[in-house]
């Protein structure tokens, strides 16, 4: 019996990556495709994908190679981060938002799951303005839009 | 002029309602003001969980209570997916229908009294009926002295998804029992406390059930003093549930061990990974070590406090340290040495949730690595004391800096909510941790998820600049706890003013 079959990907810049077949398997979008091509040695694009992050991603899958829950819906959102991702996702903004991309391009919900629980973190007891801060974004609402009540939206 | 903003993951509606369903209500409606594409998302997540009380209440935006109209409930209906029932007066609310229902928690109160009244439950029966999506009923903690009507029970039986009942005061009737049964047998989590006097088990007079549970995950099973219940019929009913993962013991009373721990030889709970136990006076040692014996998959949660957990049961716990133990909990267990509360946060990767009794600064600080980091909530208490006879200064010197030590130890705990170092066998305040800035204090900024903590028992001088630190440095601090200058009364009360003016609960 070979040991696991290697899967090779191309980032955006034409980096090449060597992965295990069961790491590319945790994301969902490489499995179906893989299914499809076989065992056949093409390399596969992933043009959203840039090499560093596509490192980070790697990274993610590796260490979590083993774990049993990892494709079993996360549906308990209130389960708290563990101690390993935490420290994974302590990188700058800019990062966290290419991982949050990258994560819902290649299908891996338990990544999105976790770099979406980050960024709400973030978000968490912040007003609207220091949120706005904290993400660089812009108020598009004029001062009446603003003082609607919610409640009779919808 | 245009701004110029790279493309952001915000921009995809998928990812905006994605980070939304982490955050809490309070989150999404700040968020639903940060600009055009965060309203429209937040919108229906926020309609998601929906909580009912009086519009004569005070209404504190920030603590989630509105109320809402009748009509716009209707139109938002099937956004809807939790229902909070805080009010007794919303009757025409319960014949709306939820297409995708799946909670309700149902306490409503009045003011005259804390027992809904009958037309609250009729309502509830009727929302029950023809919301067939439910799967979670939370029946509200009221000191209510009336059972629910059968037709309530009835109701219960025939819903056909209801996997989990949370029911803290039960009065049932004794006819009632067999609808008891019935609605309760394809529960998955079954939370009650019984109040009143029944029997489980006699076939003779049709109150007993189908007596197996063959769904039931997670049991929590509570008998106030006064029930009557007896300890055979507590056990009865426990055993007929073989698929138990999770088993919450609350007795009434203290039984001798005989009868549980049978039924742990016997393995009646193959599948068992967590227990808490309560009333466990007569536990000993070799008690515990049985039913850690028995629990042949990982033990995850541990709670046997007061009980005689010692060096046998200690034994039989370890080889689930690594990777199974995440919750323990071994309060006032006096046979708990120093020595294994270092070697269970030395050892247990997985803890989240960890009270035992009082550790040795010398054992501590002597110990290896501390591999908890997911620690959640932690209660131990300090013994400082290093036994040498040194001279003052000397000793006052390494007092300092076996402090320090423990608090860059406890630093480490970034992920801890609940802190408590109180020492509860203490009439006189003893000395412990010193949480005073220049003391170690400061190596605590790390705990940036702190949501409380108590020093009950032990010796503090905090000055102003201390507490100000505290509340400034950890900005979820909901409580505290505990005497804060123990000679100056005077500072102390100004104290607990500043932190009671923040908007912290603390317990005197």
């Amino acid at each position: 019996m070979s040991a696991h079959s290697q899967i090779l990907l191309t980032s955006s810049e034409g980096t090449e990556f060597i992965i295990d077949r069961d790491i590319a398997d945790k994301s969902m979008l490489l499995k179906c495709m893989l299914e499809d091509i076989g065992e056949i040695g093409q390399a596969v694009p992933l043009p959203n994908v840039s090499g560093p992050i596509l490192t980070k991603v790697i990274e993610y899958c590796t260490h979590h190679r083993d774990d049993p829950n990892f494709l079993s819906a996360n549906d308990d959102v209130a389960a708290d981060i563990d101690e390993w991702d935490l420290e994974y996702c302590k990188v700058d903004q800019g990062t966290l938002y290419e991982l949050i991309l990258a994560a819902n391009y290649l299908d891996i919900k338990p990544l999105m799951d976790l770099t979406c629980k980050t960024v709400a973190n973030m978000i968490k007891a912040k007003s609207p303005e220091e949120i706005r801060k904290t993400f660089n974004i812009t108020n598009d609402f004029t001062p009446d839009e603003e003082d609607q009540d919610w409640v009779d939206e919808h | 002029m245009t701004t110029t903003q790279d493309p952001t993951p915000f921009d995809l509606p998928e990812i905006r309602e994605h980070i939304g369903s982490f955050l809490d209500h309070t989150d999404r409606l700040n968020s639903i003001l940060i600009n055009k594409q965060w309203h429209s998302s937040m919108t229906s997540l926020l309609w998601e969980k929906v909580t009912l009380v009086d519009t004569d209440q005070v209404l504190d935006l920030s603590r989630q209570k509105i109320s809402v109209p009748l009509d716009v409930l209707q139109k938002n209906a099937g956004l809807v997916k939790t229902l909070i029932i805080q009010s007794d007066i919303f009757t025409d609310y319960y014949d709306i229908s939820f297409p995708i229902l799946q909670t309700v928690d149902f306490w409503p109160k009045r003011p005259e009294s804390s027992d809904p009244s009958a037309e609250a439950f009729e309502g509830l029966t009727r929302l029950i009926k023809q919301n067939p999506t439910i799967s979670q009923l939370k029946l509200g903690v009221s000191k209510g002295r009336s059972p629910a009507p059968n037709t309530f029970w009835e109701a219960m039986a025939e819903a056909p998804n209801l996997q989990l009942l949370e029911a803290p005061r039960m009065r049932i009737r004794h006819t009632t029992m067999p609808l008891f049964w019935k609605a309760t047998e394809n529960l998955r989590v079954l939370i009650v406390n019984f109040e009143s006097a029944l029997r489980f088990g006699n076939s003779d007079d049709g109150t007993s059930g189908p007596f197996v549970f063959p769904r039931l995950r997670r049991l929590s099973l509570q008998v106030s003093q006064g029930a009557h219940i007896m300890e055979s019929e507590q056990i009865r009913l426990m055993t007929q549930c073989p698929q138990l993962e999770t088993l919450d013991w609350i007795p009434d009373q203290a039984f001798s061990p005989e009868k549980f721990l049978e039924c742990c030889r016997a393995e009646t709970w193959p599948n068992l990974e967590g227990l808490t136990l309560a009333r466990l006076d007569q536990y000993t040692d070799s008690d515990i070590k049985v039913i850690l014996d028995s629990m042949r998959r990982k033990v995850m949660i541990l709670g046997v406090s007061q009980s005689g957990f010692g060096p046998r049961s200690f034994e039989a716990l370890r080889p689930h340290f690594f990777s199974g133990i995440i919750e323990l909990d071994l309060s006032y267990c006096s046979a708990v040495t120093s020595l294994m509360i270092v070697e269970v946060l030395a050892s247990c990767k997985k803890l989240r949730k960890f009270a035992a009794g009082c550790v040795s600064a010398k054992d501590l600080v002597a110990s290896p690595p501390w591999i908890c980091g997911s620690l959640r909530e932690l209660w131990i208490y300090f013994d400082m004391s290093n036994g040498s006879s040194a001279a003052q200064e000397v000793e006052e010197e390494a007092l300092e800096r076996t402090q320090r030590q423990i608090f860059e130890r406890i630093s480490g705990l970034e992920m801890l909510q609940s802190f408590s170092l109180s020492d509860p066998t203490r009439e006189i305040p003893i000395q412990s941790l010193d949480l005073r800035l220049g003391k170690g204090l400061e190596l605590l900024s790390s705990l940036r998820e702190l949501k409380g903590i108590h020093f009950h028992g032990t010796q503090q001088w905090m000055r102003t600049e201390d507490v100000e630190w505290m509340l400034d440095h950890w900005e979820h601090l909901h409580w505290m706890g505990g005497v804060m200058d123990m000679v100056d009364e005077g500072r102390n009360d100004a104290l607990v003013e500043m932190i009671t003016d923040r908007g912290v609960f603390f317990a005197r």
